[in-house]
């Protein structure tokens, strides 16, 4: 029993060890990403800094609350936009044909963009969100959450907010296989990402309607709902719980989907 | 191992309309044709075997290739690979079988070669020491350490169809499919890939299904060959079926340094004899048991004065292909 669990376990962690090796040997340039985001972060903190000039206090926010959630909601992102590259490089390898030597190993296609994720997404952490969270603590004056617990179940939410990401993707990539050209329904949905996870704004800024919008998505779970619980907003409970609930219906749906797919796929190329 | 049975698979793709007119017609009102890849297709293949599956352009080679190992499902019909479904059994048929697809390579594009086969070895459950056995083994067959080492991105068609080859048999499936794996490849390496092929299957048993339309594959390698046509089973059998089925040829040609006139060699050559002008060439196709070669190449020689070549041959596979074809229409 133990043996299958590590079997099971090895080759996940091992799909994902290859998707970091095969960034890691891409050579992104680094150097460029921190300063381009250090740039966007400083010319936010000026912005909100002269709002909160006039106002000690705005929808529920203080100046250092509103500091923190955009600093916070930058390095979240950073490693948010890895699973949405997903629907883009499923709909590139049905086109291209590749998709077919990844449908005939013993794990499924579906899996094997699920651990892509995780690899990827860690060298981003390491590369990118650890040398800004610094940064950010010494320029922009991050402060640590009130309790202990806030953090560690800070950390817990932004993990699943992740996985939320990925599930996400995963359901978009299912409706693909009927090889009409979806990308510019995922260029929308990363913009949707973007505005309903509260990474633009906090959405205690949206006008009424566009939160209650807001609150029926999955978006809020990625950015909006991790950065509440780092500030000790809010009811954590319900909060934790949408999340879970969220995670289940996006992967259970995503999962069917592909399953349906690999019946009705049409591969290209002779 | 492998049992087909009246295996249909059909596609229904858009019936596009010419012109700028017909793509609006084509937005609101779209049309559909139905494509039927391939037809009833019935055929097993028994362990060991080594089975070349020969057909032209888009006679459904590749489709078939898709059926066998899963990807696609059958529009009707049955699969079976070694008891298994391979479309509804997909993991437990994946450890059975690999793919080679001749244009694709399943290798991570920057990532050193044994970066790839560490991953195969990790997704397949393969042991280290048989993981270490296997690459020895190749080793002693074709130099392969100097590969192994490059990032994919930098080999050569060659070299990346080989390091492929190698990673098909990592796992050790019961069935490697290939689809047209030799496709651009030089001699020299063709020679090696039919080295590899061979002794996996002399060592370990291995059953291949090799789809091509290169001769010199099927010559050099397959014992059974099946010939597609339109998503039709012309013809299923060993080589030496084709030769006692189609008949044996013999091919004779000559070269002159005068033209070779229509009527005069038809005065020469007896009825039995296919023959062939080609202004200073004339080819003989004839049955070497009906008609006596060296009878016939004296007279020839002896009522042609300017001859100055002669090429004998035994017909060739590709030739006795093409007859079969040009037969079934």
């Amino acid at each position: 029993m133990v043996n299958k669990i590590n079997r099971y376990l090895k080759k996940r962690i091992n799909i994902a060890k290859v998707s970091f090796q095969e960034i890691l040997a891409f050579r992104i340039d680094i150097v460029s990403i921190l300063i381009s985001t250090f740039i966007v972060t400083l010319l936010s903190y000026s912005l909100w800094t002269a709002i909160y000039k006039t106002n000690s206090s705005l929808n529920g926010f203080d100046l250092k609350a509103i500091i923190n959630y955009i600093l916070i909601a930058s390095l979240l992102n950073s490693t948010l936009n890895t699973p949405r590259r997903v629907p883009l490089n499923v709909s590139r390898e049905i086109r291209t044909g590749q998709i077919a030597t990844k449908l005939i190993k013993p794990v499924s296609y579906y899996e094997l963009n699920f651990w892509y994720c995780f690899g990827r997404g860690i060298y981003f952490f390491i590369i990118i969100t650890i040398p800004l969270t610094i940064i950010s603590c010494i320029f922009f004056g991050l402060t640590l959450p009130n309790t202990f617990t806030d953090g560690v179940l800070f950390v817990l939410s932004a993990l699943m907010g992740f996985v939320i990401e990925v599930g996400l993707s995963l359901v978009l990539s299912g409706f693909i296989f009927k090889t009409i050209n979806m990308d510019g329904v995922f260029k929308v949905n990363a913009f949707f990402s973007y505005l309903f996870s509260g990474r633009l704004i906090p959405l205690a800024f949206f006008p009424k309607w566009l939160k209650s919008v807001a609150d029926f998505l999955p978006y809020r779970c990625t950015v909006s709902i991790p950065i509440e619980i780092y500030l000790g907003k809010g009811n954590i409970f319900m909060m934790i719980s949408i999340q879970c609930v969220w995670i289940i219906i996006l992967l259970l749906v995503s999962n069917m989907l592909f399953r349906n797919a690999y019946k009705r796929m049409e591969v290209m190329g002779g | 191992m492998i049992e087909v049975k009246n295996l249909t698979k059909s596609y229904n793709v858009y019936d596009r309309r010419e012109g700028l007119r017909g793509s609006i017609k084509d937005l609101f009102n779209p049309r559909y044709k139905t494509i039927e890849a391939l037809k009833d297709v019935s055929f097993n293949v028994n362990a060991g075997e080594i089975l070349g599956y020969i057909g032209t352009n888009g006679a459904g080679k590749s489709t078939t290739i898709k059926l066998l190992s899963g990807i696609l499902t059958p529009t009707s019909g049955e699969v079976k690979i070694n008891g298994l479904v391979p479309s509804k059994e997909r993991r437990r048929n994946a450890y059975n079988i690999s793919v080679v697809f001749g244009q694709r390579t399943q290798l991570s594009w920057d990532l050193a070669v044994h970066e790839s086969y560490e991953l195969i070895k990790n997704i397949y459950d393969v042991p280290q020491d048989k993981f270490n056995e296997k690459l020895s083994w190749i080793n002693k067959m074709i130099d392969f350490n100097p590969l192994m080492h490059s990032p994919v991105r930098k080999l050569s068609l060659g070299q990346r169809t080989l390091c492929d080859i190698v990673a098909s048999f990592i796992h050790s499936p019961k069935v490697i499919f290939l689809d047209e794996p030799t496709i651009g490849l030089d001699i020299f390496v063709k020679e090696q890939v039919h080295t590899l092929m061979k002794k996996a299957n002399q060592e370990f048993g291995t059953t291949f299904v090799i789809t091509t339309h290169d001769m010199n594959d099927i010559e050099k390698l397959c014992n059974r060959i099946i010939l597609i046509n339109k998503g039709e089973l012309i013809f299923n059998g060993s080589k030496n079926d084709i030769n006692e089925l189609y008949g044996s040829e013999c091919m004779v040609s000559f070269e002159s340094e005068d033209i070779f006139l229509h009527n005069y060699v038809q005065s020469v050559i007896p009825n039995n004899v296919k023959w062939k002008i080609d202004s200073h060439k004339l080819e003989l196709n004839f049955n070497p048991n009906e008609v006596n070669i060296k009878s016939l190449i004296e007279k020839v020689i002896g009522s042609f004065n300017s001859i100055t070549d002669i090429n004998v041959e035994k017909t060739s596979l590709e030739y006795l292909i093409k007859k079969i074809y040009e037969i079934k229409k």
